[in-house]
Protein backbone atom coordinates (compact mmCIF):
# COMPACT_ATOMS: atom_id res chain seq x y z
CA UNK A 1 0.00 0.00 0.00
CA UNK A 2 1.15 3.72 -0.09
CA UNK A 3 2.55 5.66 2.70
CA UNK A 4 -1.07 6.80 3.93
CA UNK A 5 -2.58 3.88 3.41
CA UNK A 6 -4.31 3.83 -0.01
CA UNK A 7 -3.67 1.07 -2.61
CA UNK A 8 -3.44 -2.06 -0.68
CA UNK A 9 -2.85 -5.02 -2.80
CA UNK A 10 -2.89 -9.03 -1.78
CA UNK A 11 0.31 -10.24 -3.08
CA UNK A 12 0.01 -14.13 -1.74
CA UNK A 13 -3.08 -16.11 -2.22
CA UNK A 14 -1.14 -19.79 -0.42
CA UNK A 15 -4.14 -20.24 1.84
CA UNK A 16 -1.95 -20.62 4.30
CA UNK A 17 0.40 -18.41 6.54
CA UNK A 18 2.21 -16.14 5.22
CA UNK A 19 4.38 -13.56 7.30
CA UNK A 20 7.31 -10.95 7.49
CA UNK A 21 7.30 -9.43 4.25
CA UNK A 22 10.43 -7.52 3.57
CA UNK A 23 10.85 -5.58 -0.22
CA UNK A 24 13.72 -5.48 -1.79
CA UNK A 25 16.19 -1.96 -1.83
CA UNK A 26 15.71 -1.77 -5.43
CA UNK A 27 11.95 -2.84 -4.78
CA UNK A 28 11.66 -5.38 -7.09
CA UNK A 29 10.90 -8.29 -4.83
CA UNK A 30 9.28 -9.18 -1.40
CA UNK A 31 10.91 -11.58 0.74
CA UNK A 32 8.63 -13.53 3.15
CA UNK A 33 8.67 -16.49 5.34
CA UNK A 34 5.33 -18.99 4.26
CA UNK A 35 4.09 -22.49 5.33
CA UNK A 36 5.12 -24.51 2.13
CA UNK A 37 5.27 -28.32 2.03
CA UNK A 38 4.69 -28.80 5.76
CA UNK A 39 8.04 -26.32 6.92
CA UNK A 40 8.17 -22.56 7.10
CA UNK A 41 10.01 -21.68 3.71
CA UNK A 42 11.68 -18.28 2.95
CA UNK A 43 9.60 -17.51 -0.41
CA UNK A 44 10.08 -14.54 -2.89
CA UNK A 45 7.80 -12.71 -4.61
CA UNK A 46 8.87 -10.64 -7.45
CA UNK A 47 6.70 -7.49 -8.03
CA UNK A 48 7.88 -7.36 -11.34
CA UNK A 49 6.32 -10.40 -12.23
CA UNK A 50 3.61 -10.54 -9.81
CA UNK A 51 3.81 -14.49 -8.61
CA UNK A 52 6.51 -16.01 -6.64
CA UNK A 53 9.88 -16.95 -7.56
CA UNK A 54 12.09 -20.15 -6.58
CA UNK A 55 14.34 -19.56 -3.53
CA UNK A 56 16.00 -22.65 -1.90
CA UNK A 57 13.95 -24.53 0.52
CA UNK A 58 16.16 -25.32 3.62
CA UNK A 59 14.88 -28.21 6.65
CA UNK A 60 13.49 -26.75 9.80
CA UNK A 61 12.47 -23.27 10.37
CA UNK A 62 13.17 -20.80 7.81
CA UNK A 63 12.06 -17.10 9.12
CA UNK A 64 12.38 -13.61 9.19
CA UNK A 65 13.79 -12.63 5.93
CA UNK A 66 16.20 -8.92 5.81
CA UNK A 67 17.35 -7.24 2.88
CA UNK A 68 20.77 -6.51 3.23
CA UNK A 69 21.52 -2.44 1.99
CA UNK A 70 22.47 -3.42 -1.57
CA UNK A 71 19.94 -6.10 -2.58
CA UNK A 72 23.00 -9.09 -2.95
CA UNK A 73 22.23 -10.82 0.54
CA UNK A 74 19.65 -12.01 2.94
CA UNK A 75 19.76 -12.50 6.54
CA UNK A 76 17.08 -14.89 8.23
CA UNK A 77 16.56 -17.15 10.85
CA UNK A 78 16.75 -21.01 10.42
CA UNK A 79 16.74 -24.12 12.54
CA UNK A 80 17.67 -26.29 10.33
CA UNK A 81 20.20 -27.59 12.74
CA UNK A 82 17.39 -27.91 15.15
CA UNK A 83 18.23 -24.60 17.06
CA UNK A 84 17.10 -21.15 15.63
CA UNK A 85 19.93 -19.52 14.12
CA UNK A 86 21.05 -16.08 12.10
CA UNK A 87 21.84 -17.40 8.71
CA UNK A 88 22.96 -15.53 5.63
CA UNK A 89 22.39 -16.43 1.96
CA UNK A 90 23.26 -14.34 -1.39
CA UNK A 91 20.29 -13.45 -2.88
CA UNK A 92 20.39 -15.63 -5.81
CA UNK A 93 19.88 -18.41 -2.82
CA UNK A 94 23.21 -19.41 -2.88
CA UNK A 95 26.34 -19.55 -0.64
CA UNK A 96 24.64 -20.14 2.82
CA UNK A 97 26.46 -19.15 5.69
CA UNK A 98 25.41 -19.51 9.81
CA UNK A 99 26.42 -16.87 11.31
CA UNK A 100 25.16 -17.35 15.51
CA UNK A 101 26.00 -20.22 17.62
CA UNK A 102 23.32 -19.84 20.83
CA UNK A 103 20.87 -21.76 22.18
CA UNK A 104 17.51 -20.50 22.58
CA UNK A 105 15.86 -18.80 19.64
CA UNK A 106 18.20 -16.30 16.82
CA UNK A 107 15.28 -14.00 15.03
CA UNK A 108 14.24 -11.15 13.09
CA UNK A 109 17.68 -9.94 11.76
CA UNK A 110 18.08 -6.11 10.36
CA UNK A 111 21.34 -4.50 8.58
CA UNK A 112 22.27 -1.43 9.34
CA UNK A 113 21.44 0.20 5.98
CA UNK A 114 24.25 2.36 6.45
CA UNK A 115 27.29 0.58 6.39
CA UNK A 116 25.20 -2.72 5.33
CA UNK A 117 28.07 -4.54 7.53
CA UNK A 118 26.18 -5.15 10.75
CA UNK A 119 23.37 -6.93 12.02
CA UNK A 120 20.38 -6.37 14.48
CA UNK A 121 18.43 -9.11 15.78
CA UNK A 122 16.56 -10.75 18.51
CA UNK A 123 17.78 -13.74 20.92
CA UNK A 124 16.84 -15.85 23.74
CA UNK A 125 20.50 -16.69 24.83
CA UNK A 126 19.47 -15.32 28.12
CA UNK A 127 16.12 -16.31 28.78
CA UNK A 128 13.53 -13.06 27.78
CA UNK A 129 14.21 -11.98 24.01
CA UNK A 130 16.84 -9.17 23.99
CA UNK A 131 18.20 -6.87 20.85
CA UNK A 132 21.52 -7.17 19.90
CA UNK A 133 23.75 -6.12 16.94
CA UNK A 134 26.92 -7.91 15.60
CA UNK A 135 29.50 -7.92 12.40
CA UNK A 136 27.80 -9.37 9.42
CA UNK A 137 30.50 -12.25 9.97
CA UNK A 138 29.19 -12.82 13.18
CA UNK A 139 31.65 -11.16 15.58
CA UNK A 140 31.52 -8.66 18.02
CA UNK A 141 28.52 -9.81 19.85
CA UNK A 142 27.05 -6.27 21.48
CA UNK A 143 23.84 -6.51 23.82
CA UNK A 144 21.71 -3.22 23.83
CA UNK A 145 18.73 -4.24 25.51
CA UNK A 146 19.24 -4.75 29.37
CA UNK A 147 16.13 -6.07 30.30
CA UNK A 148 12.30 -7.18 29.71
CA UNK A 149 11.00 -8.77 26.93
CA UNK A 150 12.85 -7.08 23.49
CA UNK A 151 11.80 -7.70 19.83
CA UNK A 152 11.47 -6.83 16.08
CA UNK A 153 14.18 -4.47 15.99
CA UNK A 154 14.35 -2.06 12.49
CA UNK A 155 17.63 -0.41 11.66
CA UNK A 156 17.28 3.42 10.77
CA UNK A 157 18.55 4.42 7.30
CA UNK A 158 20.56 6.32 9.05
CA UNK A 159 22.70 3.72 10.02
CA UNK A 160 22.42 5.97 13.86
CA UNK A 161 19.13 4.25 15.62
CA UNK A 162 17.29 0.62 16.53
CA UNK A 163 13.63 1.16 16.48
CA UNK A 164 11.90 -1.95 18.45
CA UNK A 165 9.34 -3.07 20.45
CA UNK A 166 9.76 -3.09 24.47
CA UNK A 167 8.23 -4.89 27.04
CA UNK A 168 10.64 -3.24 29.77
CA UNK A 169 8.71 -3.60 32.94
CA UNK A 170 8.23 -7.04 32.39
CA UNK A 171 8.50 -8.78 35.73
CA UNK A 172 6.53 -11.97 37.41
CA UNK A 173 3.02 -12.20 36.36
CA UNK A 174 1.39 -10.96 32.99
CA UNK A 175 3.55 -8.81 31.10
CA UNK A 176 2.88 -5.18 30.89
CA UNK A 177 2.55 -3.14 27.28
CA UNK A 178 4.15 -3.21 24.65
CA UNK A 179 6.11 -0.14 23.52
CA UNK A 180 7.71 1.48 20.86
CA UNK A 181 11.14 2.74 21.69
CA UNK A 182 13.99 3.91 19.67
CA UNK A 183 18.13 3.61 20.57
CA UNK A 184 21.09 5.54 19.97
CA UNK A 185 23.25 2.62 19.13
CA UNK A 186 26.63 4.63 19.82
CA UNK A 187 25.08 5.43 23.36
CA UNK A 188 22.18 2.63 23.80
CA UNK A 189 20.42 5.97 24.99
CA UNK A 190 16.75 5.17 24.43
CA UNK A 191 13.47 7.25 23.83
CA UNK A 192 9.96 5.55 24.38
CA UNK A 193 7.59 6.65 21.68
CA UNK A 194 4.40 4.92 22.14
CA UNK A 195 3.19 4.90 26.17
CA UNK A 196 0.71 1.96 27.09
CA UNK A 197 -1.14 1.65 24.80
CA UNK A 198 -2.28 -1.63 24.01
CA UNK A 199 0.58 -4.26 22.05
CA UNK A 200 3.16 -1.92 19.63
CA UNK A 201 5.50 -3.99 17.63
CA UNK A 202 7.25 -3.83 14.21
CA UNK A 203 8.36 -0.60 13.64
CA UNK A 204 9.84 0.11 10.25
CA UNK A 205 11.50 3.43 9.01
CA UNK A 206 10.67 5.28 5.82
CA UNK A 207 13.94 6.13 3.92
CA UNK A 208 14.31 9.89 5.12
CA UNK A 209 14.54 8.28 8.98
CA UNK A 210 11.69 10.45 9.65
CA UNK A 211 8.69 8.21 10.00
CA UNK A 212 8.13 5.22 11.50
CA UNK A 213 5.36 2.52 10.94
CA UNK A 214 4.09 -0.17 13.22
CA UNK A 215 1.72 -2.31 13.98
CA UNK A 216 -0.12 -1.85 17.11
CA UNK A 217 -3.55 -3.37 18.86
CA UNK A 218 -4.50 -0.07 20.66
CA UNK A 219 -8.52 -0.04 18.83
CA UNK A 220 -8.70 -3.53 19.91
CA UNK A 221 -7.33 -5.30 16.33
CA UNK A 222 -3.98 -5.36 15.20
CA UNK A 223 -3.77 -2.61 12.52
CA UNK A 224 -0.85 -0.55 10.66
CA UNK A 225 -0.13 3.01 12.51
CA UNK A 226 2.33 5.45 11.67
CA UNK A 227 3.88 8.40 13.16
CA UNK A 228 7.16 10.77 13.60
CA UNK A 229 10.53 9.43 14.73
CA UNK A 230 10.09 11.40 18.04
CA UNK A 231 6.68 9.58 18.49
CA UNK A 232 4.26 12.45 17.73
CA UNK A 233 1.63 12.47 15.18
CA UNK A 234 0.50 9.00 15.10
CA UNK A 235 -1.91 8.35 12.70
CA UNK A 236 -3.82 4.96 11.39
CA UNK A 237 -3.67 3.15 8.47
CA UNK A 238 -5.46 0.25 8.19
CA UNK A 239 -8.79 -0.35 9.16
CA UNK A 240 -10.57 -3.71 8.07
CA UNK A 241 -9.49 -6.89 9.59
CA UNK A 242 -6.08 -7.65 11.12
CA UNK A 243 -3.32 -5.89 9.72
CA UNK A 244 0.32 -6.85 11.08
CA UNK A 245 4.21 -6.55 10.49
CA UNK A 246 4.63 -3.55 7.77
CA UNK A 247 7.49 -2.69 6.50
CA UNK A 248 8.58 0.56 4.68
CA UNK A 249 10.19 0.56 1.11
CA UNK A 250 13.93 1.51 0.89
CA UNK A 251 12.25 4.12 -1.90
CA UNK B 1 -128.11 -118.47 41.01
CA UNK B 2 -129.01 -115.23 41.17
CA UNK B 3 -126.12 -113.85 43.80
CA UNK B 4 -123.80 -115.08 40.66
CA UNK B 5 -125.41 -112.92 37.93
CA UNK B 6 -125.18 -109.91 40.50
CA UNK B 7 -121.74 -110.69 40.75
CA UNK B 8 -121.01 -110.82 36.94
CA UNK B 9 -123.09 -107.84 36.46
CA UNK B 10 -120.76 -106.09 39.01
CA UNK B 11 -117.97 -107.23 37.30
CA UNK B 12 -119.30 -106.05 33.82
CA UNK B 13 -119.63 -102.79 35.00
CA UNK B 14 -116.77 -102.55 36.63
CA UNK B 15 -114.94 -103.35 33.11
CA UNK B 16 -117.12 -101.24 31.39
CA UNK B 17 -116.50 -98.31 33.90
CA UNK B 18 -112.64 -98.73 33.86
CA UNK B 19 -113.39 -98.69 29.97
CA UNK B 20 -115.26 -95.62 29.72
CA UNK B 21 -112.45 -94.43 32.39
CA UNK B 22 -109.22 -95.52 30.46
CA UNK B 23 -110.89 -93.60 26.92
CA UNK B 24 -111.03 -90.82 28.83
CA UNK B 25 -107.90 -90.70 30.34
CA UNK B 26 -105.96 -91.88 27.04
CA UNK B 27 -107.39 -88.06 25.81
CA UNK B 28 -105.33 -86.08 28.25
CA UNK B 29 -101.78 -87.87 28.10
CA UNK B 30 -99.53 -85.10 27.07
CA UNK B 31 -97.33 -85.31 23.92
CA UNK B 32 -94.35 -87.43 24.07
CA UNK B 33 -90.90 -85.52 25.26
CA UNK B 34 -89.10 -83.80 22.58
CA UNK B 35 -85.97 -85.72 21.42
CA UNK B 36 -82.98 -84.68 23.54
CA UNK B 37 -80.68 -82.01 21.97
CA UNK B 38 -77.91 -83.33 20.09
CA UNK B 39 -74.89 -83.50 21.62
CA UNK B 40 -72.78 -79.48 21.71
CA UNK B 41 -70.14 -79.01 18.91
CA UNK B 42 -66.29 -78.83 20.84
CA UNK B 43 -64.73 -75.87 20.67
CA UNK B 44 -60.88 -75.05 20.49
CA UNK B 45 -58.65 -72.49 20.64
CA UNK B 46 -54.86 -72.51 20.81
CA UNK B 47 -52.63 -69.16 20.70
CA UNK B 48 -48.98 -69.32 21.11
CA UNK B 49 -47.34 -66.60 22.97
CA UNK B 50 -44.65 -65.03 21.67
CA UNK B 51 -45.59 -66.38 18.01
CA UNK B 52 -42.12 -64.93 17.01
CA UNK B 53 -39.23 -66.26 18.59
CA UNK B 54 -35.64 -66.13 17.84
CA UNK B 55 -34.13 -69.63 17.15
CA UNK B 56 -33.17 -71.42 20.95
CA UNK B 57 -36.08 -69.50 22.45
CA UNK B 58 -39.26 -70.57 23.48
CA UNK B 59 -42.96 -69.67 23.67
CA UNK B 60 -46.18 -71.07 25.48
CA UNK B 61 -48.66 -72.80 23.33
CA UNK B 62 -51.84 -72.53 25.36
CA UNK B 63 -55.14 -73.97 24.70
CA UNK B 64 -58.81 -74.06 25.77
CA UNK B 65 -61.38 -76.83 24.46
CA UNK B 66 -64.61 -77.14 25.56
CA UNK B 67 -67.46 -79.99 24.80
CA UNK B 68 -64.22 -82.61 23.50
CA UNK B 69 -64.00 -85.96 24.75
CA UNK B 70 -60.66 -86.28 22.77
CA UNK B 71 -57.92 -83.33 22.10
CA UNK B 72 -54.87 -83.50 20.45
CA UNK B 73 -52.01 -81.09 19.59
CA UNK B 74 -50.32 -82.11 16.58
CA UNK B 75 -51.19 -85.97 17.31
CA UNK B 76 -50.32 -85.85 20.50
CA UNK B 77 -53.19 -86.57 23.38
CA UNK B 78 -53.63 -83.57 25.87
CA UNK B 79 -55.59 -82.52 28.23
CA UNK B 80 -59.07 -80.51 27.42
CA UNK B 81 -56.81 -76.89 28.89
CA UNK B 82 -53.79 -77.01 29.34
CA UNK B 83 -49.88 -75.08 27.97
CA UNK B 84 -47.36 -76.27 26.79
CA UNK B 85 -43.69 -74.74 26.21
CA UNK B 86 -42.29 -75.64 23.16
CA UNK B 87 -38.79 -74.23 21.33
CA UNK B 88 -39.30 -75.24 17.48
CA UNK B 89 -36.16 -74.93 15.33
CA UNK B 90 -38.18 -73.26 12.59
CA UNK B 91 -40.97 -71.94 11.83
CA UNK B 92 -43.95 -74.63 12.79
CA UNK B 93 -48.20 -74.40 12.86
CA UNK B 94 -49.38 -76.51 15.40
CA UNK B 95 -52.75 -77.53 14.94
CA UNK B 96 -54.97 -78.20 18.10
CA UNK B 97 -57.78 -81.25 17.43
CA UNK B 98 -60.50 -81.52 20.01
CA UNK B 99 -62.87 -84.27 19.21
CA UNK B 100 -66.50 -84.88 21.05
CA UNK B 101 -69.39 -86.41 20.50
CA UNK B 102 -70.50 -82.94 19.44
CA UNK B 103 -67.97 -83.12 16.29
CA UNK B 104 -64.72 -82.07 15.82
CA UNK B 105 -62.75 -79.06 15.72
CA UNK B 106 -60.01 -77.69 15.11
CA UNK B 107 -57.31 -74.67 15.88
CA UNK B 108 -54.24 -73.54 14.74
CA UNK B 109 -51.12 -71.46 16.07
CA UNK B 110 -48.28 -70.24 13.96
CA UNK B 111 -45.07 -69.80 15.90
CA UNK B 112 -42.69 -67.76 13.54
CA UNK B 113 -38.78 -68.50 14.16
CA UNK B 114 -36.35 -65.89 12.82
CA UNK B 115 -32.30 -66.87 12.71
CA UNK B 116 -30.41 -65.81 15.75
CA UNK B 117 -29.03 -62.05 15.28
CA UNK B 118 -25.29 -62.28 13.77
CA UNK B 119 -23.20 -61.93 16.26
CA UNK B 120 -22.09 -58.42 16.79
CA UNK B 121 -19.22 -57.48 14.87
CA UNK B 122 -15.88 -57.34 17.02
CA UNK B 123 -15.32 -54.00 17.91
CA UNK B 124 -13.40 -52.49 15.26
CA UNK B 125 -10.13 -52.63 16.50
CA UNK B 126 -8.52 -49.14 17.37
CA UNK B 127 -6.41 -47.32 14.63
CA UNK B 128 -2.71 -46.69 14.79
CA UNK B 129 -4.32 -43.38 15.17
CA UNK B 130 -6.47 -43.90 17.99
CA UNK B 131 -4.38 -45.34 19.92
CA UNK B 132 -1.66 -42.25 19.05
CA UNK B 133 -4.67 -39.90 20.26
CA UNK B 134 -5.31 -41.58 23.48
CA UNK B 135 -1.71 -42.36 24.44
CA UNK B 136 0.43 -39.68 23.08
CA UNK B 137 0.19 -36.35 25.63
CA UNK B 138 1.18 -32.78 24.81
CA UNK B 139 3.73 -30.96 26.60
CA UNK B 140 3.07 -27.81 28.65
CA UNK B 141 5.75 -25.38 28.87
CA UNK B 142 6.37 -22.20 31.06
CA UNK B 143 6.35 -18.89 29.74
CA UNK B 144 8.86 -18.32 27.35
CA UNK B 145 10.83 -21.34 28.08
CA UNK B 146 11.07 -24.37 25.90
CA UNK B 147 13.04 -26.43 28.74
CA UNK B 148 10.86 -29.32 29.45
CA UNK B 149 9.82 -29.15 33.30
CA UNK B 150 10.16 -31.38 35.56
CA UNK B 151 6.12 -32.36 36.15
CA UNK B 152 6.27 -32.83 32.01
CA UNK B 153 9.29 -35.48 32.57
CA UNK B 154 7.03 -38.45 33.26
CA UNK B 155 4.57 -37.31 29.93
CA UNK B 156 7.30 -37.66 28.11
CA UNK B 157 8.33 -41.11 29.48
CA UNK B 158 5.21 -42.55 29.15
CA UNK B 159 4.90 -40.91 25.40
CA UNK B 160 8.05 -42.51 24.48
CA UNK B 161 7.12 -46.05 25.67
CA UNK B 162 4.21 -45.70 23.17
CA UNK B 163 5.99 -44.65 20.60
CA UNK B 164 8.57 -47.08 21.25
CA UNK B 165 6.03 -50.18 21.41
CA UNK B 166 4.40 -48.71 17.95
CA UNK B 167 7.32 -48.21 15.65
CA UNK B 168 5.70 -47.55 12.48
CA UNK B 169 4.08 -44.41 13.91
CA UNK B 170 5.81 -41.28 11.93
CA UNK B 171 4.66 -38.22 13.79
CA UNK B 172 4.41 -34.22 14.26
CA UNK B 173 5.69 -32.33 16.79
CA UNK B 174 3.76 -28.64 16.57
CA UNK B 175 5.71 -25.81 18.77
CA UNK B 176 2.78 -23.67 20.34
CA UNK B 177 3.22 -20.06 22.45
CA UNK B 178 0.78 -18.15 23.88
CA UNK B 179 -0.49 -14.60 22.52
CA UNK B 180 1.74 -12.72 24.56
CA UNK B 181 5.13 -12.77 22.81
CA UNK B 182 5.45 -11.45 19.01
CA UNK B 183 5.13 -12.83 15.66
CA UNK B 184 8.03 -13.78 14.98
CA UNK B 185 9.77 -14.77 18.63
CA UNK B 186 7.21 -16.66 19.16
CA UNK B 187 7.63 -18.54 15.93
CA UNK B 188 11.63 -19.10 16.74
CA UNK B 189 10.53 -19.83 20.12
CA UNK B 190 7.60 -22.30 19.16
CA UNK B 191 10.54 -24.43 16.92
CA UNK B 192 12.56 -24.68 20.12
CA UNK B 193 9.54 -26.32 22.07
CA UNK B 194 8.81 -28.65 18.93
CA UNK B 195 12.48 -29.36 19.30
CA UNK B 196 12.76 -29.85 23.32
CA UNK B 197 10.35 -32.38 22.72
CA UNK B 198 11.64 -34.52 19.95
CA UNK B 199 15.04 -34.05 21.60
CA UNK B 200 13.70 -35.43 25.08
CA UNK B 201 12.02 -38.59 23.11
CA UNK B 202 15.16 -38.93 21.09
CA UNK B 203 17.26 -39.35 23.97
CA UNK B 204 14.39 -41.90 25.42
CA UNK B 205 14.85 -43.97 22.28
CA UNK B 206 12.42 -42.92 19.63
CA UNK B 207 13.87 -42.44 16.25
CA UNK B 208 14.76 -39.28 14.96
CA UNK B 209 14.05 -39.71 11.51
CA UNK B 210 9.93 -40.53 12.27
CA UNK B 211 9.60 -37.22 13.87
CA UNK B 212 8.65 -33.88 12.06
CA UNK B 213 8.52 -30.31 14.21
CA UNK B 214 6.94 -27.48 13.03
CA UNK B 215 6.22 -24.49 14.67
CA UNK B 216 3.20 -22.01 14.63
CA UNK B 217 4.19 -19.59 17.61
CA UNK B 218 1.08 -17.94 18.33
CA UNK B 219 -0.63 -18.53 14.74
CA UNK B 220 -2.63 -21.47 15.25
CA UNK B 221 -3.90 -21.22 19.22
CA UNK B 222 -5.77 -23.69 21.00
CA UNK B 223 -7.55 -21.29 23.50
CA UNK B 224 -8.14 -17.64 22.48
CA UNK B 225 -8.85 -15.71 26.11
CA UNK B 226 -6.74 -13.46 27.35
CA UNK B 227 -5.90 -15.69 31.25
CA UNK B 228 -3.55 -17.81 32.52
CA UNK B 229 -5.39 -20.83 32.13
CA UNK B 230 -6.12 -20.32 28.02
CA UNK B 231 -1.94 -19.03 27.97
CA UNK B 232 -0.87 -21.94 29.25
CA UNK B 233 -3.01 -24.47 27.09
CA UNK B 234 -1.29 -22.33 24.11
CA UNK B 235 2.00 -22.86 25.41
CA UNK B 236 2.77 -26.87 24.11
CA UNK B 237 4.45 -29.52 22.37
CA UNK B 238 0.97 -30.42 20.41
CA UNK B 239 1.47 -34.42 18.55
CA UNK B 240 -0.27 -35.03 15.24
CA UNK B 241 -0.45 -38.30 14.05
CA UNK B 242 1.60 -38.26 10.65
CA UNK B 243 4.12 -36.40 8.96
Amino acid sequence: MDYDGANQRQLTHKGSISLSPRISPDGSRVAFSGISGGNWEIEMYSLDLNRTVSFPRYSGTNLSPAWSADGTRIAFSSSRTGDPEIYIVDADGRNIRRITEAKGPDVSPTWNPKTNAQIAWVSGRTGLPQIYTMESDGTNVQRMTDQGYAVSPSWAPNGQFLAFAWIRRYGPGAPGARDIYVMDITTKQFVQLTHDVGRNDFPSWSPDSRHIVFQSDRTGTEQIWTMLADGTNQKQLTTSGKNSQPNWSFK
Amino acid sequence: MKHRAIQWSIIILALAGIMVLGACKKKVTPPPPPPPPPPAAPTASLTANPSTIQQGQSTTLTWETQNATDVTLDGNKVDANGSQTVSPTDSTTYHLVAKGAGGSQESTARVTVTPPPPPPPPAPSPTDMDLFNTNVKDIFFDYDSYDIKPDQQSVIQGDAAFLKQHPNITFTIEGHCDERGSTEYNLALGDNRANAVKNALVQAGVDASRIKTISYGKEKPFCTESNESCWQQNRRGHFVYGK
